[in-house]
C-alpha cells in the first residue's frame, strides 16, 4: 500500500517552491507524490497540487525531474527543459515545461517541473505484442512525430540557446567523438566491439546532413504514452536532446533492440514504407539508405556508450539504481550482438 | 546447474514474483524487480563463466598469434573470476591494437584475419547473451492473488 505523499519533507519543500513560482496560487498543498520507477537519468516524481486561484479551487497534476547524484546520461537539464520548450507552438503531444531550477537552494538538486499528460501509458520496450492491436497505428504516428520535430526550425529554438549547432557536414563527427569519449571515459575493461564499429564509422562516413534539425535523441518505444487506443498522448524523456542529423532519430526509433527481433517492421511496428513514407512527409527530408545506415549503426554505438557508462556509475556506487547494472549488462551484451552480427557480415571473407 | 546457480535462480524468482507484488506502485518495487532479474541473470552465467572467458582467452592467443604479434604469457594459473577476467582483459587490449593495425592494410591475409576477429566478436557476443527472465505470467497471478485477498 503506497501513501499519497511518499516524502513529506519533500512534499514541504516543493510546496514552498511553488508557492514561490505561483504568487496567484492561494493555500497551495500537495496532496500526492510519488517516485516513479525506472529512467535512472533523472529522480521523477509525480504530484497533485491543490490551491485556490482567484477564489478557485484548482487541482493540477505536475512531474517533477530532478538529477540524480549520477545519471544513465549526463545532460544538463536546461537543455531537456529548452527541448521541451522548442515544441511548444507543434501539433507534436509534449508536455508543458513550467519552471526550471538550475540551483541546489530548493529541493538538493536542480530539477525542473512540467505539467503531467494525463492520459496515457508507457508503451514496454520488450513487450511489443501487448500494443496490438494498434501496434501499426501508434507506429504511423510515432515516425510521423518523429519526422515533425525534424521540421521544428531549429534556428532560434530555445534548444539552440543552450547548445552548439554544428556544421551539416559534422553532425556525424559530433556525435561519434561525443560518444567515443563517454565510452573511452566510463569503459572498465577493453571494448573491441565498440571501438572496432567507431573505427568502420570513421572510415565509411555518412552524407552531409538534409539539413540541420533538433535530435530528441532517445525517441522509441517506451519513452511515449499512449492511450491504449491507438494514440500517442505524450513524447517524453528529451534529456538527450541535441541539434544535429535528421537521420538520428529515425535510426535509434528503429535499433533492432527497440524493434522485438522484428526486422521486417520498422521498430517492430509498422511495414517499412510506411514508415519511411510518414517520416517523409512529415519532415521534408528524403530517406537515403546509405545514410540511414550509417546512422543506424551509429545508434548502437551510441547505446553502448549509454550501458557502459551506466555500468561505471553503478560499479563507482555513484548511483545504485538496479536499472545501472542491468543496462551495463543485459542491454551492453544486446548491442555488442547487434553490432557484432551487422559488421561481422560486412567484413566476412 | 551448480548448488550456487539453483539458489540464485530461486531468490531471483522469489523476489520478481512472490516479493515484487507486495510493493506494486511504491518506487522500490522496481528496484525489487530489477533485483530479481539481475539474480536470476546471474544464475544462468554463473556456471559456464569461467569457461567462456578461457575459450576466449584461447580464441584471441590464437588470432594474435595469427597476426604476428607477440602474446603475453596468459597461462592462467588461477580460476578465480577475477583472475581469469584480468588475462582475458589484456588479450582484448591486445587484441584492438592489433585489429587496427591490420584495418590498414589491403593484403588479402589482413581482411581474411580481420574477418576472423569480426566472427571471433560475433560468436563471443552470443555466448555472452544473457536470457531474458520471463516472470510475467507468474507476477501477474501473483498480484491477481493478491487483489482477490485484498492485499
Amino acid at each position: 500500500m503506497t501513501k499519497p505523499v511518499e516524502d513529506k519533507a519533500l512534499a514541504r519543500q516543493i510546496e514552498a517552491y511553488l508557492s514561490g513560482q505561483m504568487p496567484d496560487a492561494k493555500d497551495l498543498r500537495i496532496t500526492m507524490l510519488r517516485r516513479l520507477h525506472g529512467g535512472a537519468s533523472r529522480q521523477t516524481y509525480t504530484i497533485d497540487v491543490e490551491y485556490s486561484d482567484a477564489g478557485e479551487h484548482v487541482t493540477r497534476g505536475l512531474i517533477l525531474r530532478r538529477d540524480p547524484p549520477d545519471s544513465l546520461i549526463d545532460t544538463e537539464r536546461r537543455v531537456e527543459f529548452a527541448a521541451i520548450r522548442s515544441m511548444e507552438g507543434t501539433e507534436l503531444p509534449v508536455p508543458k515545461a513550467l519552471f526550471l531550477e538550475e540551483g541546489s537552494q530548493a529541493l538538493g538538486a536542480p530539477f525542473f517541473v512540467m505539467e503531467r499528460i494525463e492520459t496515457g501509458v508507457a508503451a514496454q520496450p520488450f513487450q511489443l505484442d501487448a500494443l496490438d492491436p494498434h501496434r501499426e497505428s501508434l507506429g504511423r504516428q510515432a515516425f510521423r512525430h518523429i519526422g515533425a520535430i525534424a521540421a521544428v526550425d531549429p534556428m532560434g529554438s530555445p534548444l539552440a540557446d543552450q547548445i552548439d549547432m554544428p556544421e551539416v557536414d559534422a553532425c556525424w563527427q559530433c556525435e561519434l567523438g561525443y560518444w567515443e569519449s563517454e565510452i573511452d571515459a566510463h569503459a572498465r575493461k577493453p571494448e573491441p566491439i565498440a571501438k572496432a564499429a567507431i573505427r568502420h564509422l570513421r572510415r565509411h562516413p555518412p552524407p552531409p546532413a538534409q539539413r540541420l534539425s533538433i535530435v530528441h535523441g532517445d525517441f522509441r518505444v517506451g519513452n511515449f504514452l499512449h492511450d491504449g487506443g491507438g494514440r500517442i498522448t505524450g513524447i517524453l524523456d528529451w534529456e538527450m536532446a541535441h541539434i544535429g542529423d535528421p537521420y538520428e532519430d529515425f535510426a535509434w526509433m528503429t535499433d533492432m533492440l527497440w524493434s522485438g527481433g522484428d526486422l521486417t517492421r520498422a521498430a517492430g511496428l509498422v511495414p517499412w514504407p510506411e514508415a519511411i513514407g510518414e517520416w517523409e512527409l512529415a519532415s521534408g527530408c528524403k530517406f537515403d539508405f546509405d545514410a540511414f545506415e550509417w546512422w543506424s549503426i551509429f545508434a548502437s554505438v551510441k547505446a553502448l556508450g549509454i550501458w557502459i557508462s551506466s555500468a561505471r556509475a553503478f560499479a563507482d556506487g555513484a548511483n545504485d539504481d538496479p536499472i545501472l547494472a542491468w543496462s551495463g549488462w543485459f542491454t551492453h551484451a544486446a548491442h555488442e550482438r547487434i553490432l557484432s552480427a551487422r559488421l561481422s557480415a560486412k567484413y566476412s571473407a | 546447474m551448480s548448488d550456487m546457480a539453483m539458489i540464485l535462480d530461486r531468490l531471483g524468482t522469489k523476489l520478481s514474483v512472490e516479493v515484487s507484488p507486495h510493493l506494486e506502485g511504491h518506487y522500490v518495487g522496481g528496484h525489487v524487480i530489477m533485483a530479481g532479474l539481475l539474480t536470476m541473470m546471474a544464475a544462468e552465467q554463473f556456471d559456464g563463466l569461467v569457461d567462456r572467458l578461457l575459450s576466449d582467452i584461447g580464441d584471441m592467443r590464437t588470432l594474435l598469434t595469427d597476426g604476428g604479434e607477440a602474446v603475453a604469457d596468459t597461462r592462467v594459473r588461477s580460476f578465480k573470476v577475477s583472475v581469469v577476467q584480468a588475462a582475458h582483459d589484456r588479450l582484448s587490449a591486445q587484441l584492438i591494437d592489433m585489429q587496427e593495425r591490420i584495418e590498414l592494410l589491403d593484403d588479402e591475409a589482413s581482411k581474411a584475419l580481420n574477418a576472423r576477429i569480426w566472427q571471433y566478436f560475433r560468436e563471443g557476443a552470443e555466448a555472452r547473451m544473457p536470457t531474458m527472465p520471463d516472470f510475467s505470467e507468474a507476477r501477474a497471478a501473483a498480484l491477481a492473488e493478491l487483489e482477490q485477498a485484498g492485499g
